[in-house]
């Protein structure tokens, strides 16, 4: 009996021991597995977020080529094909040419910056126009990753930009496509009617932020710094906060080049204080400027040789020009699409009431400070002051931006006598091709009928680029051209003489003009020799590069299969056909603006006249301070 | 047969010993590596935090050359120096047409030092001008 108990007590020992040796052994597998499956997360992370860099990287090259050259084609550029030292055997890659894309297999990067119809990007994406489309791809340890970029070229990127501290109270900035929307009042925007609006300032931090927003402030986009960004508990920002942001562009507007003195039949105001009034044409004050009752520009232009008060509001379509500061105390309205330019060199004023807020429909420029209350602003506001301790004050207002808003132009009607026979004809203009004329450079594109828009009528229309001498404007010298004669108080007129040496780049003494840029598109007039016109174009380009882009981008369009090299042969012809016609355009510039010039003092000696009506499109587009790479901009970012 | 049963007692003890030294090795060398794990995690965050960081201002502030390095401790107190070095990217190939003011190359590295000696995260990428 006593046998058996030890021989049990014996096996049960041993099963314990087995057992225990099962539980330890588990207990090690079970460790052992674990430390393995976090190496295996570890390794697996690590792959996906190089892969990730990778395709990151391969989209910020592309953009970097696209910023660098906006109309990279994908002959210049098929594939971006990078690899990253710290992910060995990794690989990023991006193309824009359709073979490389396929052989890589990744999709197709589309380039439409300076595109003027949509193009197909990958997966059946539409790529708008002035819009690039970019994809990278990254592999790394066998994880592929995608980053997909879109770029868009505003017409000018921000609402407000400033090189001085910007401090905002109770401000609500937001965009619009349609500058119509507005016709309802800035409270009734319906959100799908709204884009974003951005606020931008260069200057860096002095007595605390560069940038406040203040109270119960509203951006609805990007709130961008050189300094720092200190937002309120209660104010709000849509999009990014970008503190310690590169420096926005900002333009910067000769000021007395804007100077209406030698204009055609400028108006001389006598007085310094004016009730209500309406300007029409081209008008001057030496010496400061008060008017009490509102100030309507009807096509007007306005220099004022110091400061300006305005009691009444400002409205209407023209500009408003001052070399000293500029005050503007209620009214205004926003009826109509076109606006006011106001360009001060001293500081603005914009003052309404907490009654009625003052509206004013147009782009501000100053050189001093800005001071914005109770004031609903449609435009773009730039503030260019070098005084770094200047300040700008937005305070219970709203600034709206849209593209259409970036540009004030105003059709200034005069009437000038001149010598019979009147002006001198410029030399005609080059083109690339015509209806008309055939097809020198070899496009290979026929004319199509496009449809009369709101009619049934049709005629033949073709894409075409014109070579332009430099606009018409004799108030002004010519880009590129020296001045030999600059306005006298007796001789108040500009002359000019041959560049010389010439441009190595000589259209940049002229500008090239894209017409009839969509292929599917409507005309909106039909000439007499029955041809058909759009009124839409892309241009006026005045450099070689960006007209190449551009008319390349419409050749394509258009189906022309020889794109390239018939557009590099035009241009090389535009080139020769402004360096032949610079002496003519000299001449002919020389003797028309001599001609306004003695008419405007009576002079011209004698003899029968002839009065000349001639309408002076007098223009302030923001973005043609800015080249296009200084538009492109990031309009968004994802991981696909 | 008491001495047989002894032997085998102490066979058993002998054996359960060198299995719960073996259990002890494995543990230290789990709890090692999952530290080791641990700190490699953290130091790939904060290199990812450091270009996050780096990618969120302006290129044109990144100078060619390393950057400050930046000193900072892991939640268990190991301590690291994260270093970030700008470099150009030479104008060719890819970046052909492209100077230093266009395209930037990143890279942050964060080294400390464990039982098995230095160790490094790492992460990389090329940065654009790129406005927003």
């Amino acid at each position: 009996m006593g046998t058996i108990r030890k021989q049990r007590a014996r096996r049960g020992a041993l099963i314990t021991i087995l057992a225990c040796l099962l539980l330890l052994f588990t207990l090690m597998m079970v460790s052992s597995a674990a430390a393995l499956f976090q190496q295996n997360l570890r390794h697996l992370d690590d792959a996906r977020s190089g892969a990730r860099r990778l395709a990151e990287s391969a989209v910020q090259a592309l953009i970097a080529r696209l910023v660098h050259d906006p109309g990279l084609a994908p002959a210049a550029c098929p594939v971006v094909d990078l690899t990253l030292t710290s992910y060995p055997g990794s690989r990023g890659l991006a193309a824009l040419d359709a073979a490389e894309s396929s052989r890589h297999g990744i999709p197709l990067s589309v380039n439409n910056l300076t595109g003027s119809g949509s193009l197909s990007g990958w997966g059946g994406t539409v790529v708008q126009p002035e819009t690039a489309n970019i994809v990278g791809v990254g592999r790394y340890r066998g994880r592929e990753q995608r980053v997909e970029a879109v770029l868009h070229v505003p017409r000018f990127p921000y609402v407000v930009s400033s090189s001085v501290p910007v401090q905002a109270d109770r401000l609500h900035v937001f965009g619009v496509r349609d500058p119509s929307a507005l016709l309802g009042g800035f409270g009734a925007i319906p959100p799908e009617m709204k884009e974003p609006g951005h606020i931008a300032t260069n200057a860096a931090d002095q007595s605390g932020s560069a940038l406040k927003l203040l109270s119960t402030t509203i951006i609805e986009g990007d709130a961008q710094s050189r300094g720092s960004v200190q937002v309120d508990p209660g104010a709000t920002v849509t999009g990014s906060l970008r503190p310690q942001a590169e420096l926005a562009p900002l333009p910067r507007i000769d000021i007395r080049s804007l100077d209406t003195a030698t204009r055609p039949g400028v108006s001389t105001l006598s007085s310094a204080s004016l009730g209500a009034t309406t300007l029409s044409g081209f008008n001057r004050r030496a010496g400061d400027l008060a008017i009490n009752g509102g100030l309507r520009l009807d096509g007007g232009v306005l220099f004022v040789e110091g400061g300006v008060t305005v009691q009444g509001g400002l409205s209407g379509t023209g500009a408003l020009i001052a070399s000293g500061p500029v005050a503007i105390e209620g009214g205004g309205s926003l009826s109509g699409m076109s606006g006011t330019a106001v360009v001060a060199g001293g500081p603005i004023r914009l003052q309404g009431s907490s009654g009625q807020q003052a509206e004013f429909r147009g782009l501000l420029y100053t050189e001093g400070d800005l001071d914005c209350r109770y004031t609903n602003v449609a435009g773009s506001v730039v503030v260019n002051n070098p005084n770094p301790s200047g300040v700008v004050s937005l305070h219970r207002s709203t600034l709206v931006q849209s593209p259409g808003l970036g540009v004030v132009t105003v059709p200034v009607a005069t009437t000038v006598p001149v010598p019979a026979g009147g002006l001198t004809p410029m030399p005609p203009t080059l083109h690339a091709n015509l209806t008309t004329m055939g097809d020198p450079y070899g496009f290979g594109v026929p004319p199509v009928n496009q449809t009369l828009r709101g009619t049934t009528d049709t005629a033949p229309t073709l894409f075409t680029a014109n070579m332009n001498g430099p606009r018409e404007d004799y108030s002004a010298p010519p880009p590129g051209f020296p001045v030999t004669h600059p306005p006298t108080a007796a001789e108040p007129w500009y002359e000019i003489g041959l560049p010389n040496p010439m441009p190595a780049d000589p259209i940049t003494l002229g500008s090239i003009r894209v017409n009839n840029p969509n292929p599917s598109g409507e005309i909106d007039r039909i000439d007499a020799n029955g041809v058909g016109w759009q009124d839409s174009f892309v241009g006026d380009f005045t450099d070689r590069a960006s007209a190449r882009a551009a008319l390349f981008q419409v050749a394509a369009d258009w189906g022309s299969v020889n794109a390239a090299g018939s557009t590099d042969a035009f241009l090389d012809d535009a080139a020769q056909y402004m360096v032949d016609q610079a002496p003519e355009i000299v001449r002919v510039f020389n003797a028309n603006s001599r001609l306004l010039g003695q008419a405007s003092t009576g002079g011209g000696g004698g003899g029968s006249t002839t009065m000349v009506r001639t309408v002076v499109v007098w223009q302030l587009d923001l973005s043609r301070f800015y080249n296009l790479s200084d538009r492109i901009r990031l309009r968004s970012w994802r991981e696909l | 047969m008491r001495g047989a049963f002894l032997l085998e007692q102490m066979v058993s003890i002998g054996l359960l010993g060198v299995l719960l030294v073996m259990v002890a090795a494995v543990t230290v060398q789990t709890g090692r590596s999952g530290r080791t794990a641990q700190r490699g995690y953290e130091g790939q965050v904060v290199a990812q935090n450091l270009m996050e960081t780096h990618r969120a201002g302006a290129m044109s502030l990144l100078s060619i050359g390393s950057l400050a390095p930046v000193n900072g401790r892991f939640t268990d107190q190991t301590p690291y120096t994260a270093t970030t070095e700008v470099y150009s990217l030479g104008g060719g190939g890819f970046a052909t047409g492209l100077t230093e003011n266009d395209l930037k190359g990143l890279r942050v590295t964060v080294t400390w030092r464990d039982d098995t000696g230095t160790r490094q995260a790492r992460c990389e990428s090329l940065l654009a001008r790129l406005p927003r």
